[in-house]
């Protein structure tokens, strides 16, 4: 009951389900067996996050647009996913199809609602995204109502692995891998591709890249397609962890917004020390106070925000 | 400003009497409008008149409506001090949450707001002992009112809704006299080009922490109000959704024009009341009507009703001064920082006004002067005067003192 109460109100249901349970059944067994399946969670919890917020620091960092339809975008993809898989009958067509749908989405998105944007106040950009969050809110209830949804796991993502003597799902170690693979190309990607460089080019300076003949508008809207993606992915991933259900579509913007706070608002570094971070502090957190796991995420950011305004591996230039 | 102050005059009129001829349910309707327009006018004093974003400010309407809720639950029930009280207590969290909130700005500051609002929605949730968690506080009594002459009988719909009007109207006259105020000029100068206030010595941070707190005071009085108002109060006040409303009612009222978010109280009132009854999917059509305004009226439906009437007023007259006409087109009425700058800096002789309005509007003595351009466009009546805020530092001027951060 208590559970429900907790997740219902923090929004991030399976999170917490989840731990509770995993510190539950262990409470009784060893010390280190506890905390390391409460580092896995959280680990897994990051890797989650990660796929969210790295999308969403990379668009504000490219685009200075802060898209709070991300979480939305993400959520979607796991109600997609979900009609992808009851058509095709398999979860994997849903792991690349979902995303492409959402990432599609986002392209619309880009082109018909933020281009006309560009030269207005960021504060009506964000009004704009804001009010792309209700529509896409409540076209998702329309679509597949409000109950808790999961998508059914694939057979080879079934079961559980034992790592280092900790009996562990094999699904949430699959996300944390692909979810750190992920990143690596990423990083990859923008620092030893050309394509890479162009998009750092218009994140520094947007004039000077167009009249070194960078087609800006491209950029952006390849660059916000491409957040769309990854939030989509982590959607699917997610989904198969953990039920979810339309109106978390907000906190899950909040706390990706929290984690990119704290590592740094348009770093991709950042971004993964800050899902790390929130990942273990969420996990942790449920041993100290559960009932205030929301609290500490946003104390630690007002605290990032007193003492290092630019987030822990932030480098100026953000606004 | 003399045709602003009687639309107000006639609003107040109407607004007295449209009550002796509708069906008690509709009084009820007009009772919401007035609270949800004051939550939504001290919403735009930051927004329109700070140029301050704030996604939290139900927070502070949660604050005052349950703290108004728990003193009517106590034992000496009395709505005008559980007003003040909610009121205070609103602005005291409002002054702590802006002291981590106006580091930043923009994108940065509407978030962090966003984020404090969360907080304070999750302490109601977890404080069950007092707020009821979420199940609310219900049965909040409306305690006679004894005037000394009469006694208001607030429990009855119509005594209640002229209680409402004197409250909402005392309030907005309040918060009309301080965006008038030297300190208000100060605020617009800090929407133009806050890194001139800056420059100029002016405590910019602290300008804004004030615009946040006073913020703060009007919306826990809506909340305060809005507690006896429903007689029932949960935490779906401190949602996020509940602090999209104002944003929403400023919008479409427009955020330069300052009853304009009470015009779009009515107008969103209205609207619910008319489709809550036929669809749950409210926030679809909320979100849609958003998107439209962002993209083709970001001046509002007032916003263009006063373009209309300032360009008949100002047609056959030549337009002076590259501000006044982009004002009156109705552009960026939130913030346009380069027009901002241009009617800032006095010393292009663009309008240097008359009146001089000293610095030491309260906050911070300093040797900037601000100066009410009267000479040039906002002449054209029915512009905000204000729009024209020209800043001069005097010869004495202090530097800014060291350690001011000046980004």
């Amino acid at each position: 009951m208590n559970g429900l109460v907790l997740a219902t109100l923090l929004g991030h249901a399976g999170h917490f389900h989840h731990a509770v349970e995993a510190a539950g059944t262990l409470a009784g067994s060893i010390d280190w067996q506890l905390y390391g399946t409460l580092f896995l969670n959280g680990l897994s919890q990051a890797s989650h996050m990660y796929l969210v917020a790295v999308g969403l620091s990379l668009i504000f960092g490219v685009m200075r647009v802060l898209n709070l339809a991300h979480g939305a975008l993400h959520i979607a993809a796991v109600y997609i996913g979900l009609s992808i898989i009851a058509l095709l009958g398999n979860w994997w067509w849903a792991l690349v199809l979902a995303p492409l749908a959402v990432a599609v989405t986002g392209a619309l998105i880009e082109i018909g609602l933020l281009r006309p944007m560009y030269r207005r106040p960021p504060t009506y950009v964000l009004i704009l995204t804001f009010g792309l969050v209700l529509i896409i809110h409540d076209l998702l209830k329309l679509g597949w109502g409000v109950d808790y949804k999961i998508l059914p796991e694939p057979p080879i993502l079934r079961g559980v692995v034992d790592v280092f003597g900790i009996v562990y799902p094999i699904s949430y170690l699959f996300s944390i891998v692909v979810a750190a693979a992920l990143g690596l190309l990423l990083w990859l990607f923008l620092n030893r591709t050309r394509p890479g460089r162009i998009i750092r080019a218009c994140a520094e300076d947007r004039e000077m890249a167009a009249s070194l003949g960078i087609n800006v508008p491209v950029v952006y809207t390849a660059v916000f397609t491409a957040g769309a993606f990854l939030t989509g992915f982590g959607g699917v991933l997610m989904g198969t962890i953990m039920a979810t259900h339309a109106p978390e579509a907000f906190e899950t913007m909040l706390y990706a917004f929290a984690v990119v706070v704290i590592g740094g608002l348009g770093s991709l570094g950042g971004a993964a020390l800050g899902s790390f971070l929130v990942g273990q502090l969420n996990a942790f957190g449920l041993l100290v106070a559960p009932e205030w796991n929301m609290a500490f995420m946003f104390l630690a950011m007002a605290l990032v925000l007193i003492l290092r305004p630019r987030g822990l591996m932030g480098q100026g230039g953000a606004a | 400003m003399a045709p602003t102050s009687r639309v107000g005059i006639a609003l107040l009129g109407a607004a007295a009497i449209l009550p002796l001829g509708l069906r008690e349910f509709h009084v009820h309707l007009l009772t919401e409008i007035l609270i949800l327009g004051l939550f939504a006018v001290g919403f735009n004093l930051l927004f329109g008149y700070t140029g301050l974003l704030s996604f939290g400010q139900a927070a502070y309407f949660a604050a005052g409506a349950y703290v108004c809720a728990l003193w009517l639950k106590g034992p000496w029930p009395s709505l005008p001090i559980g007003l003040v009280l909610g009121a205070l207590l609103a602005g005291a969290a409002a002054l702590v949450v802006g002291w981590l909130c106006v580091r930043r700005d923009e994108i940065y500051f509407a978030m962090v707001t966003l984020a404090c609002a969360q907080l304070i929605y999750v302490a109601i949730w977890r404080w069950r002992t007092v707020t009821g968690g979420s199940d609310g506080i219900g049965g909040i009594p409306r305690p006679a009112l004894d005037l000394g002459v009469a006694a208001l009988d607030l429990s009855r719909t119509l005594h209640f809704y002229y209680f409402t009007l004197a409250v909402v109207t005392a309030a907005l006259y309040v918060l009309w006299r301080i965006t008038r105020s030297p300190f208000g000029l100060a605020l617009r100068a800090v929407r133009d080009n806050h890194r001139r206030v800056d420059y100029l010595g002016l405590p910019m941070r602290r300008y804004r922490l004030a615009a946040f707190a006073v913020s703060g005071v009007f919306c826990g009085l809506a909340g305060a109000l809005f507690a006896p108002y429903q007689g029932t109060i949960t935490p779906a006040v401190a949602d996020w959704l509940w602090s999209a409303e104002p944003v929403m009612m400023t919008l479409l009222g427009g955020p330069g024009v300052f009853l304009g978010p009470v015009l779009g109280a009515a107008v969103i009132t209205l609207l619910k009341d008319f489709v809550a009854s036929a669809t749950e999917y409210w926030p679809l059509i909320v979100g849609t009507v958003v998107v439209l305004l962002v993209l083709f009226l970001p001046g509002g439906a007032g916003g263009a009703v006063r373009d209309a009437v300032a360009r008949r007023l100002a047609a056959g007259r030549v337009e002076t001064g590259s501000a006044a006409s982009s004002r009156a087109a109705g552009l960026d009425a939130g913030r346009a920082v380069g027009t901002g700058a241009a009617v800032l800096d006095a010393s292009n002789g663009v309008g240097a006004g008359a009146a001089v309005l000293e610095g030491s509007g309260g906050v911070g003595a300093r040797a900037a002067l601000l100066e009410a351009g009267t000479g040039v466009g906002p002449g054209a009546p029915g512009l905000e005067a204000g729009s024209s805020v020209g800043a001069r530092v005097e010869g004495t001027a202090a530097p800014a003192p060291p350690g001011r951060r000046s980004r």
